[in-house]
Parts: structure tokens; C-alpha cells; sequence
């Protein structure tokens, strides 16, 4: 699903690599974590492997792409394909809960009538079917959050991603977003999920992969190698 | 495997909306926003609006002289004046023996109190004709020639013979000052065709600069919308559809403040002709007119919103 080898990324303004020489392999189907001290590199990762951003040296495939040669034309239909959780939640404010859920939907040009059934269904399963018409700021943070995992797997992705989801709640709700992320893994989905909630980790006994300054310290994933 | 397959069926089982029905709920949600924001809506079709009437209005203006002058240039004669030493006797018989030729239509002779008459009844110096102690105005010949009135080399020859006719102080034509009005009517044309562009650049800008500021406060959304997988297309067509909605009503707008200024315009100008004898009118826009400014409108609008989505969510 995930492959990465000798992936680097640095950026123009910045001393130091972000990252350097990654070599990672994730089967598809799997969940895990990415772990790491603030400045580790694990945003950096998560957005390479959203095609956010691309990396400076390297190869890095997902979902059979070459995303470090992916045209500009051909990101969307490769954004379809996952599904991306934010530590901000990134909600849009002016629209109610079902809407902001329907976007990918929207994109897709899916007719309406299926939307709301998608929308309704994935709210359900985050628990908050009743909220599909409250708009975002009646709702409390891990309910924000949780309406943006509804949106990230709206499109039932192959790939979930989420970048610090439970930074800002506290250890009940972000048990309960675990959970969630679990349940879609269950259902097929391959989900990375990056933290430094250490105890979260070994709450949930998956595998690890540990960056340290932009360098892979501990994997228990595999190791890329050369095609 | 088996996951995978599950996970990766996405959107199947979905039905896609149909082409109009997307273009249909853009054409909405785009109208519901500017609706939302009447005041700066309007003020944005205002502005189109005033910088499309105003050349619209001038041109039309303009175009009913030119209308004027070319019926004008139609009825051009060629006026002989005789010498003062001519009585009408002789005056009448010169009509007759010119109104003969082949290159002349008609020769009609205007005697000297027939002049005077009409020189009273034009200029009103009726008095200053009775204190004098004898009519200064000479007899004259109206010419209507019979010869293409569009060459003016013919007309000038016909001019020069007849002026060297014995009898006959001068002859002139009379579409000189009707050139000279229609060289103006070119200038005039030209300045507001440069006007125009420059308006309509306005237009464009006015258009841009208020979509990059919609782009601007709706940024996240744009953003959001790529991360989840919108196309370029998707994330500008919005605008677009902002653009030409813009451009639709402020032309249309622009048609119709056009028309009210030249229905205004017209009862002076009415008046004015009155007393000149004439029936002259400014020509409205007419359908024609009306279609072509809304549809500038709506191509300028268009532009403005293409450049604009270009520079800000292209290749973002």
C-alpha cells in the first residue's frame, strides 16, 4: 500500500533535512503509528503521503502512484482515494456538519439523494447522527473531530491518515477516536495514524515506526528495498 | 486482499449527477451566495453597469448623428449665387436653361425677396433687413444634381463649372460642413471606442479584484475541497459562474440605464430639432443594442473571473 525508499524532504528555508533517507514498507490493509518528538518529521511524512507535499530525493508510492512524479492533473482522483484527518479538524465553519461530511461526495459529483444517505451513514458511525444539520460550532472539540474522521471516510478511502487527531482532547475521547480509526481498519481501510501519546500506543499494540530527527529510529513495519 | 477490495469499492453504487444538474446547483449556490451579500453585490453590478452605459450611451448618440448626416448627405445640393447685377428675370431663366443638363436633377430659383424672406424667418434679423435701404441678399439657384452624390470630385467639378457661369458670383456645396460634422463624429467616435476599451478593462479588474477577494475569504474552503480531491475545474467553476452572473446583470443593467438616459436625452433634443424644422430623435439601443451589451457584460465578467481563478487557484 505504502512504500518509501531513501525518501528525503528539506525545505528552502530550513537548515536541516526534515527528513532524510527513509525506507518504509506498509501492506495494505494495516494500521499503525508514527511516532516521534515535535520536529521529528512525522508531519511531513503524513503530508508526502497525501500528496500535500512532494519529497526533495527519493521514491514514494501509494496505492500503486509514483507521488513524487504524480502530475498535477492526476492528484484529485489519487485524493479520493484517502481519506485525511487533521489535528485542526480543519471544518469549514459556514457550513452545517452534514455539508462539511459531504465534500468529498461533492467533488465527485455524487447526486444528492446518495450524498445525504453516505453522509447520514458515516455520521452514525461516529456517533453523531443526530448532529447532521448543527453547524460545527455547537459541537464540542472531540465532536469536531470526530464530524472530520466522518469526513475522511465519507468516500470509504483505501488509505486513512490522520495527523495528531487526539493532540487537543482528552484520554476518553481520544480512546474513542482510536476506536473509530480501528473499526474502519477492520472494514478494509489502511490506516497510519501519527502521535506522541506514547500510552495510546501501547494501549493499542500496533506497529510502531519511531523518527527521530527526520531518520527512521525504529520500524516494525518493513523495510523498503530497492525495486 | 479481501479488506482491500472492500475498502477500495469507495464510491460504487453511487450515481453521478447528471451535466445539468451540476451546472444547475453551481448556477444556485453561486445565486444564493451573492444574494446573500446584497450590498456588495450590488455595488459590483453597479460599477459594471456605469462603466458599460456610459460608453453604450455615447455611442448610440453618436451613431443617431451619423444616422442624421447620412440622410443629410442624401439631399446635398449645390447652392449658385448669382450677382447682385442679376434680377429674377434672368435668374429664373439661368434654373431654366440649367435644370436642362444631364448632370442636373432639378434648378429651383430663390429670388432676392424670397431670400430675404427666408434669411428673416431662419435668422429672426427681420429688423435689421428693414433698416436698410435695399436688400443685400442676391438671387440664387438650389441645384439638385443628378450625378453620384457620394463622389465628391464630381461634385466639385459640377461646383467649379457652375460657379464660372456668367451671371453667377459663387457656387457651393453643401455638404462641406456636413464633412466637417462627420470628422468630427469619427473623432468623437474614436475617443469613445478608446474610453470604451478603457472601461472595459475596468470591468475586468473590478470583476478580478472582487473575486480575489471572495477567493481570499473562501480560501479554506478551496483547500479542504483540493485536499478531498476537487479538480481545478470544480474549485473554479464557482468563480466563474460568479464572474458571468457579475457581468450578465451589470450589462443587462447597463442596457437598461443606457435606454433611460437616451429616452431623457431625447425630450430636449426634440426640442431642440423643433426649432430647426426637424424631427430628429436619438436612436435607442434596440434589441440588438440591449443583447450585445449583456452579452459584453457577460464575456467581460467571464474574463475578469478566468484571469483571476488562473492567478489564485491554478496549480495551487
Amino acid at each position: 500500500m505504502i512504500r518509501l525508499y531513501k525518501v528525503s524532504k528539506r525545505y528552502p528555508d530550513s537548515g536541516g533535512a526534515a527528513l532524510s533517507n527513509i525506507n518504509l514498507e506498509i501492506p495494505r490493509g494495516a494500521m499503525g503509528f508514527i511516532t516521534g518528538h515535535s520536529g521529528a518529521g512525522k508531519s511531513s511524512l503524513l503530508k508526502m503521503l497525501a500528496a500535500i507535499e512532494k519529497p526533495t530525493g527519493g521514491d514514494i508510492q501509494v496505492a500503486g502512484l509514483d507521488l513524487a512524479h504524480l502530475p498535477h492533473s492526476e492528484l484529485p482522483a489519487f485524493r479520493r482515494r484517502i481519506g485525511v484527518v487533521f489535528q485542526e479538524n480543519r471544518l469549514l465553519y459556514d457550513r452545517s456538519v452534514g455539508e462539511n461530511v459531504a465534500l468529498p461526495l461533492e467533488v465527485c459529483n455524487v447526486r444528492a439523494e446518495d450524498t445525504e444517505r453516505r453522509v447520514r451513514a458515516a455520521l452514525e458511525r461516529v456517533g453523531l447522527g443526530e448532529f447532521y444539520d448543527a453547524m460545527p460550532r455547537q459541537l464540542s472539540g472531540g465532536e469536531q473531530q470526530r464530524v472530520s474522521i466522518a469526513r475522511a471516510v465519507v468516500n470509504r478511502p483505501e488509505l486513512i491518515i490522520a495527523d495528531e487527531p487526539t493532540g487537543n482532547l482528552d484520554r476518553k475521547l481520544a480512546q474513542d477516536i482510536m476506536r473509530l480509526f480501528w473499526d474502519f481498519n477492520r472494514i478494509g481501510a489502511t490506516v497510519l495514524v501519527a502521535t506522541h501519546d506514547t500510552d495510546m500506543i501501547e494501549q493499542m499494540e500496533m506497529p510502531v515506526v519511531e523518527l527521530r530527527n527526520g531518520k527512521v529510529l525504529h520500524n516494525e513495519f518493513y523495510e523498503a528495498a530497492p525495486q | 486482499m479481501s479488506r482491500a477490495s472492500s475498502a477500495s469499492s469507495s464510491n460504487a453504487g453511487l450515481t453521478q449527477q447528471s451535466f445539468a444538474e451540476r451546472q444547475t446547483r453551481v448556477i444556485k449556490s453561486t445565486a444564493k451566495r451573492l444574494i446573500a451579500t446584497p450590498l456588495g453585490t450590488s455595488l459590483t453590478i453597479a460599477v459594471i453597469a456605469i462603466a458599460l452605459a456610459l460608453p453604450a450611451t455615447f455611442f448610440a448618440c453618436v451613431g443617431s448623428l451619423q444616422e442624421l448626416g447620412m440622410s443629410w448627405r442624401g439631399n446635398t445640393r449645390v447652392t449658385v449665387y448669382l450677382e447682385q447685377s442679376q434680377d429674377d428675370a434672368a435668374g429664373e431663366a439661368l434654373a431654366q436653361q440649367l435644370s436642362l443638363r444631364p448632370d442636373i436633377h432639378n434648378a429651383v430659383h430663390i429670388g432676392k425677396e424670397q431670400a430675404a424672406a427666408d434669411f428673416a424667418m431662419w435668422t429672426g434679423f427681420d429688423d435689421l433687413l428693414a433698416s436698410l435701404d435695399e436688400n443685400p441678399l442676391p438671387g440664387a439657384i438650389v441645384i439638385e444634381p443628378a450625378i453620384d452624390l457620394s463622389d465628391e470630385n464630381a461634385m466639385q467639378t459640377l461646383a467649379t463649372e457652375l460657379g464660372s457661369l456668367d451671371g453667377v458670383a459663387s457656387a457651393d456645396m453643401d455638404i462641406r460642413w456636413l464633412e466637417r460634422l462627420n470628422a468630427v463624429l469619427r473623432l468623437l467616435n474614436t475617443g469613445i471606442a478608446i474610453v470604451a476599451s478603457l472601461l472595459a478593462v475596468a470591468v475586468v479588474i473590478t470583476v478580478g479584484n472582487t473575486l480575489r477577494l471572495d477567493i481570499q475569504a473562501r480560501r479554506e474552503e478551496i483547500v479542504v475541497a483540493q485536499l478531498v480531491g476537487a479538480t481545478d475545474h470544480f474549485v473554479q467553476k464557482p468563480f466563474m459562474v460568479t464572474g458571468l452572473m457579475y457581468g450578465l446583470s451589470g450589462g443587462f443593467l447597463a442596457a437598461v440605464l443606457s435606454s433611460a438616459a437616451i429616452t431623457l436625452l431625447n425630450s430636449p433634443v426634440g426640442a431642440l430639432a423643433a426649432e430647426y424644422q426637424s424631427n430628429f430623435r436619438l436612436s435607442g439601443l434596440g434589441i440588438g443594442g440591449f443583447a450585445t451589451l449583456v452579452v459584453v457584460g457577460a464575456a467581460l465578467g467571464l474574463c475578469g473571473a478566468w484571469l483571476t481563478a488562473r492567478q489564485y487557484i491554478y496549480h495551487r
